[in-house]
């Protein structure tokens, strides 16, 4: 999932769409979950779509953003 | 090699019949035109030199039948076939009572299976008596081909590939098609799939067909010219995120395939010969391929030309 292959679409990958949602919540530090993917969307592609579950996963395991369950934002951890 | 005969029609198949007959009975065939023919698709009076053999040849009234399926699995073991000798059979009476036949010939496309077949064939000489009668399947048809190629170009049966739209729903059931159709994949060669998933080298295809012995014409007329305009599609659809499942499938395929070729690649001379051969295993086991098995051969060029299968060292 993470690792390419040789028909993973760079646009549409866990690390791209990662990167993508490190950029916004550096800009915006809470963001909801609703509004993440609209952006996400927007930019990337509706195929992005499929991804952006894993992406957050991912940027949870390393520890780079938090959830806040009260307000259902997501919270950047730096 | 076994030419498509699946992908004619009802009449060209009773034109290529005839044509075929042109050859093995003599120049004085005649064919019926489309329409109530009475059992009759084309007739030869003569006798002739080499049918069925050079030590007794047949001689008379000779009777033409061509029975067309557009199945390639389809055999003389199938009920439908069955159902049509059946059909048949009064019409050739009929014939015999008119002193209009000595000899019947039924050629089909349906491959002619040993028991069923000679069973069948018995059953015409008993019941219309008459004793001059055979079956001709898709075996004798392609050997006959493989004699006169001149009917093949004619025919343009070495074309392998009819452009179609192509729908991700197509290719997604191809790609089960053959994930169905290949062993299960063993443990041990998880390994092998995981190094072609990230194997991201590829060679000049002028080399690769070089290595491969896959001709310059089939390369040309048949890949380039046919079916790598829809390669994209194929490349589309592997790279959206919601065939992840599917990719997996696709690569386990890839491996396996990959795996057959290497061990059996001293059988074939030609690498196209290949591409038929597993041709003929994906579609010959698969009933969910119907209208769509012209793609497995787009399929399998895809493969080869993103050098997924094939040598590249």
């Amino acid at each position: 999932m993470i690792r390419p292959d040789r028909h993973t679409n760079p646009d549409f990958s866990v690390i791209n769409i990662s990167a993508f949602i490190l950029k916004q919540l550096n800009a915006f530090y809470a963001v909801s979950y609703d509004s993440l993917l609209k952006r996400v969307i927007d930019t990337l592609g509706e195929e992005s779509k499929e991804n952006y579950p894993y992406a957050l996963n991912f940027l949870f395991l390393l520890g780079k953003l938090n959830y806040q369950q009260e307000t259902e934002d997501r919270k950047s951890v730096v | 090699m076994d030419y498509r005969l699946e992908l004619l029609d009802d009449s060209t198949f009773e034109d290529l019949v005839n044509t075929i007959c042109q050859k093995i009975l003599g120049a004085g065939v005649i064919s019926f035109s489309p329409g109530k023919d009475g059992g009759r698709d084309g007739k030869f009076s003569g006798t002739v030199h080499n049918f069925p053999n050079n030590t007794i040849p047949w001689s008379g009234k000779f009777i033409i039948q061509a029975k067309w399926t557009g199945e390639s699995s389809a055999s003389c073991s199938d009920h439908d076939f069955e159902k049509i000798v059946n059909q048949e059979i009064p019409k050739i009476k009929k014939l015999k009572d008119a002193g209009d036949i000595d000899c019947y010939l039924l050629f089909t496309n349906r491959k002619y299976t040993g028991v069923k077949g000679e069973q069948l064939l018995k059953k015409i000489v008993a019941e219309t008596g008459v004793e001059n009668s055979v079956i001709i399947g898709k075996e004798t048809i392609n050997n006959n081909l493989n004699q006169h190629k001149e009917i093949v170009r004619l025919f343009r049966l070495d074309l392998h590939h009819i452009p179609f739209d192509f729908s991700d729903e197509e290719i997604k059931n191809i790609i089960l098609a053959f994930k169905q159709q290949i062993p299960s994949i063993e443990s041990d060669i998880k390994a092998e799939v995981d190094r072609i998933k990230h194997d991201f080298s590829f060679i000049d295809k002028k080399e690769k067909n070089k290595k491969n012995r896959l001709g310059e014409d089939y390369f040309q007329n048949e890949i380039a010219a046919k079916t790598l305009m829809d390669f994209e599609k194929i490349e589309r659809f592997l790279e959206s995120p919601q065939n992840e499942e599917i990719k997996d499938y696709y690569y386990d395929v890839v491996s396996e395939l990959s795996n057959q070729i290497t061990i059996k690649r001293d059988n074939f001379d030609a690498f196209e010969e290949i591409f038929l051969f597993i041709y003929k295993m994906i579609c010959d086991g698969s009933k969910e391929l119907k209208g769509t098995k012209r793609h497995v051969t787009t399929f399998l060029h895809y493969m080869y030309y993103n050098c997924e299968i094939g040598l590249k060292e």
